[in-house]
């Protein structure tokens, strides 16, 4: 196994802890330590000490969270779990919101990001200062998966979650529901013929062993969320504040190249494996949205605003 | 560093006699001045944290499960069952008795509960019967410490609950080591006592055997419903704990009719009270470990064992001595809150088993409850036995000595615990 | 005023008691509405997990007065009454530092969350954080009062300082336990 190098966290400066849910070699946490924490000290030398911890150390999500909440942590890098309370946080999950990974970046670091964030800023202690990339999905198959009609029938693994099991149904698969830990076994033993989820997923967890084909639909392009807590950003001096801003933004355009780089790495390596990567064209695109209709009645039983929020994403260029 | 003002600050704390819960806020807080972010809500919210927990509900519930099966009678039955099972062979009431503290560990989850239900019994069963005190009274203390080995366990939860994993796979692999430990004092026993001259039971009429078999058998039926309903993941374990009490209750209340509703209330505000001594220790100690993380303390020791990364028994045998040595002087709850998140990194990194790391860890911990100057189950079995304290350390010491082995044996071999787990899980 | 706190604390204990009974039962419900009719119920789950904190938290107070908290007495027995007696009360004052600061920060709890509420029944966070400013003043006062207890009784020091441990309580059970069966196993032979 490999160690991060690590020492001794007491300084002279303020410590500013960030509880990081993502591990440490994902682009996010690396946008935060290769952008932000060395903007931060080349723009404020010997004023803080930025620490990140990462892979949930200091707590769950929703634990860390609530450590922004009350600022026990200063910034937390967080996934949506904080949906009961900000309900159109769940807007990220719809499916086939945006068009591309290229799409979901412009949307979240625009209008949408923008929607969102207003919202949650005036509901909650904690300010969000910028949107990362978490991880687009694609469905991977041992058997043919080039075209829609090829979910028909397939035994799809589908996390436990209304919107992901409605959206597999509706596209004509059985679906099997089971944790991440299994998946492996299953594809293995052909309890399920194929699943969905990041691409670097797939690779990391060595499924691309096991799988013929992937449809890099991008039907969900997941965000993270760098969160400051409101009782941290108050004690800051106005010019620091508007540092730390700054620092925000450029890791999320960092975080969002190295995403999409590595993105197109992770293709060239499965495709090296051997699996047929086919890409989504415009046309099937429509098409999904068409099959997929059962799953926006069902968003729009649940949210008022749901289409409003799918037309304004569909706007933005 | 922030190790070092950790240490130092709990050692002072401890010494000048704060207990152990208070002593863990004052090094956490200790490290919050250390590191420059000092907060009162970090002790706050993480003592709360630590406390609003479904998974280690289970333990109020197994201790309460446990309090009624005492004074319902489920005790004394089980012992009356394993000795219809094995009393007439030589030496028998040994055997006697490890089998029952076996079944009683089916059941129940701490060590020092089955030293005060058990002890009691059969010590005394077996001194008259003209076996040796000090050797019976050794027995039974190290016998204890199946209880917390065998789920369910009071420990296993705990380390379930920081570490992460499951606590239904550490419960099922639980029952490896478990059987090893029966195996090992019966050896043990075998050995020590081959030269004494015991005298044998007159065997039990064929209905006599069966009326203590049946009259046990609702007794032995809750662990084995409970670990087929935990290995199908019918429920959690926390479930299993309110199942259990539930069960007791009634066995105690309408089957053997010794359960009396009065002793309800009794049995409730007993374990209310021993669950939240250990509760609100390992909401103290989720206060430091918190800060033990922030300090990069896992990254450190990660960084300082790093040598040892791709040699895991070496490893494994060099946590093995800290803990057994920490083990000597610190209760049980504390280690396991502390040291899991710690050691955890570097267990991983060296690419072990989490569930293998987490009974063997638990079985370390154990030898704890059996060293001076704080072993807590030494304590409660020289009571029982009526031996002084330094008897009682003479009198354990074989008995120790094999459970090391047994424990440098696992790690020296993880496929022991490892084969037959798989056989259990099934794949 | 002893025998009135004396009172109170057997009061508090059987409280917890009964929210320890309150747990099971919720839990319970839980268990049997799951397997016998494949549904579950979020509040029961939530309820009894606050209820928990609640038992933790009034227990630690329970504990405080008894002197039950699991501590190391090796050195303390060793030096003189003097000693003894300072560091006792420099204990006790860490103690009620110590829960100074949990008040504190239970009540900077209470305003970063004073609009919040669970989510199930949408219990107000401030009611469930509230425990640990009760806590925190319960236990400043216990310690407080161990102080004047221990000045006005120097003379008793030794026996002041000594904890007593949940297992003592178990070791004198083992004890009347074994004596007990002892006993009833000579009457046996007799007959
Ligand atoms: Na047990
Ligand atoms: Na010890």
């Amino acid at each position: 196994g490999t160690v991060s190098s690590a020492g001794d966290v007491a300084g002279e400066d303020e410590l500013v802890k960030i509880a990081s849910v993502v591990a440490s070699n994902t682009p996010s946490s690396r946008a935060i330590r290769e952008a932000f924490i060395p903007y931060i000290e080349e723009q404020l030398p010997g004023e803080y000490n930025i620490q990140i911890y990462d892979s949930g150390v200091l707590g769950s999500e929703s634990a860390s969270y609530a450590y922004t909440k009350t600022g026990i942590v200063e910034l937390s890098l967080l996934g949506s779990s904080m949906w009961s309370e900000t309900p159109v946080m769940a807007s990220t999950d719809f499916p086939f919101m945006f068009r591309d990974v290229e799409h979901a970046r412009r949307a979240y670091q625009g209008e949408l990001g923008d929607f969102i964030a207003e919202e949650l800023n005036a509901a909650q202690p904690v300010t969000l200062l910028s949107w990362l990339p978490n991880g687009s999905r694609a469905f991977s198959s041992n058997q043919s998966l080039e075209t829609i009609d090829d979910f028909q029938g397939q035994r799809m693994r589908m996390p436990n979650n209304p919107i992901h099991v409605r959206l597999a149904e509706a596209l004509g698969a059985n679906v099997v529901i089971m944790d991440l830990g299994e998946v492996f076994t299953a594809l293995e033993q052909g309890v399920a013929d194929g699943q969905d989820n990041p691409i670097a997923t797939l690779r990391n967890e060595g499924w691309y062993e096991i799988q013929d084909y992937i449809y890099n639909t991008n039907h969900m392009v997941a965000s993270l969320h760098l969160f400051a807590s409101d009782y941290f950003l108050a004690e800051l001096p106005e010019d620091h504040r508007q540092v730390f801003e700054e620092a925000a933004l450029l890791a999320s355009d960092y975080a969002w190249d190295l995403y999409i780089e590595q993105l197109d790495e992770d293709i060239a390596f499965v495709e090296e494996q051997g699996v047929t990567v086919t890409e989504l064209t415009p046309e099937d695109r429509e098409r999904f949205i068409e099959m997929l209709q059962p799953v926006y009645d069902y968003l729009d039983s649940q949210y008022d605003w749901a289409e409003d929020i799918r037309e304004m994403v569909d706007n933005i260029e | 560093m922030t190790l070092v003002v950790f240490l130092v600050s709990l050692i002072i704390a401890v010494m000048i006699g704060m207990p152990i819960a208070f002593s863990l806020l004052f090094s956490g807080v200790a490290i919050m001045i250390y590191l420059n972010g000092f907060n009162s809500m970090i002790l706050s919210m993480n003592l709360f944290a630590g406390a609003d927990s479904f998974a280690l509900m289970a333990i109020p519930f197994f201790i309460l499960a446990g309090e009624f099966m005492n004074r319902g009678g489920i005790t004394q039955r089980i012992v009356n069952f394993a000795n219809a099972l094995v009393g007439h062979i030589k030496g028998g009431l040994a055997y006697v008795s490890i089998l029952a503290i076996l079944l009683f560990a089916a059941m129940i989850g701490s060590a020092v509960a089955s030293a005060a239900a058990l002890g009691g019994i059969l010590i005394p069963m077996m001194v008259r019967a003209n076996y040796k005190r000090d050797k019976v009274t050794g027995l039974i203390a190290a016998g204890n410490i199946l209880s917390p080995i065998m789920p369910p366990s009071v420990p296993l939860i705990i380390f379930g609950v920081q570490a992460g994993v499951s606590i239904t796979s550490l419960f099922i692999a639980g029952i490896v080591p478990a059987i090893y430990l029966t195996v090992i004092l019966c050896a043990t026993w075998f050995i020590v006592s081959r030269k004494d001259n015991l005298q044998t039971n007159e065997r039990q009429s064929v209905t006599q055997v069966l009326k203590a078999l049946l009259d046990g058998l609702w007794a032995i039926l809750l662990p084995v419903f409970i670990l087929l309903g935990l290995r199908s993941g019918m429920f959690t374990p926390t479930e299993a704990g309110v199942i259990a009490a539930v069960y007791a209750l009634v066995v105690g209340v309408v089957v053997y009719r010794e359960l009396k509703i009065r002793d309800l209330l009794d049995c409730l505000v007993t374990a209310a009270k021993a669950s939240s001594v250990i509760m609100f220790l390992a909401a103290a100690a989720t206060v430091s470990s918190w800060l033990l993380t922030v300090g990069n303390v896992p990254q450190i020791m990660t960084s300082v064992l790093e040598p040892f990364i791709d040699q895991p028994v070496i490893l494994m045998l060099i946590i093995a001595v800290l803990v057994v040595l920490i083990g000597m002087a610190l209760d049980v709850t504390p280690i396991i809150m502390i040291l899991t998140p710690v050691l955890l990194p570097v267990v991983t990194a060296a690419g072990i088993d989490p569930i293998y790391f987490g009974v063997t860890f638990v079985l370390m911990c154990m030898i704890g409850l059996l060293t001076p100057p704080v072993g807590n189950v030494l304590n409660v079995t020289s009571k029982a036995g009526n031996i002084s304290m330094e008897r009682m350390v003479k009198a354990v010491w074989p008995f120790l000595l094999a459970e090391i082995i047994l424990i440098v044996l696992i790690i020296l071999f993880p496929a022991l615990i490892e084969v037959p787990l798989r056989l259990l899980v099934g794949n | 005023m002893q025998k009135t706190l004396d009172r109170l604390f057997s009061l508090i204990d059987i409280l917890t008691g009964i929210l320890t009974g309150l747990m099971v039962a919720f839990v319970f419900y839980n268990v049997v509405l799951r397997v016998a009719f494949n549904s579950g119920l979020t509040w029961s789950e939530e309820l009894a997990r606050y209820l928990f904190v609640f038992v933790t938290y009034i227990g630690a107070i329970s504990a405080m007065r008894s002197n039950a908290h699991i501590g190391i007495d090796t050195l303390l027995a060793r030096v003189n009454d003097k000693a003894k007696l300072s560091l006792y009360i420099i204990t006790q004052l860490s103690i009620a530092g110590l829960m100074f600061l949990l008040i504190h920060g239970s009540i900077g709890m209470i305003s970063a969350n004073a609009a919040q509420t669970t989510a199930a029944l949408a219990i107000p966070f401030p009611v469930l954080y509230s425990v640990g400013v009760l806590t925190g003043i319960s236990i400043t006062l216990l310690a407080l009062g161990n102080i004047v207890h221990a000045v006005k009784n120097k003379e008793n020091i030794g026996q002041i300082v000594k904890i007593s441990s949940e297992e003592d309580d178990l070791v004198e059970e083992a004890e009347a336990s074994a004596k007990e069966h002892l006993e009833e196993l000579v009457k046996e032979d007799r007959a």
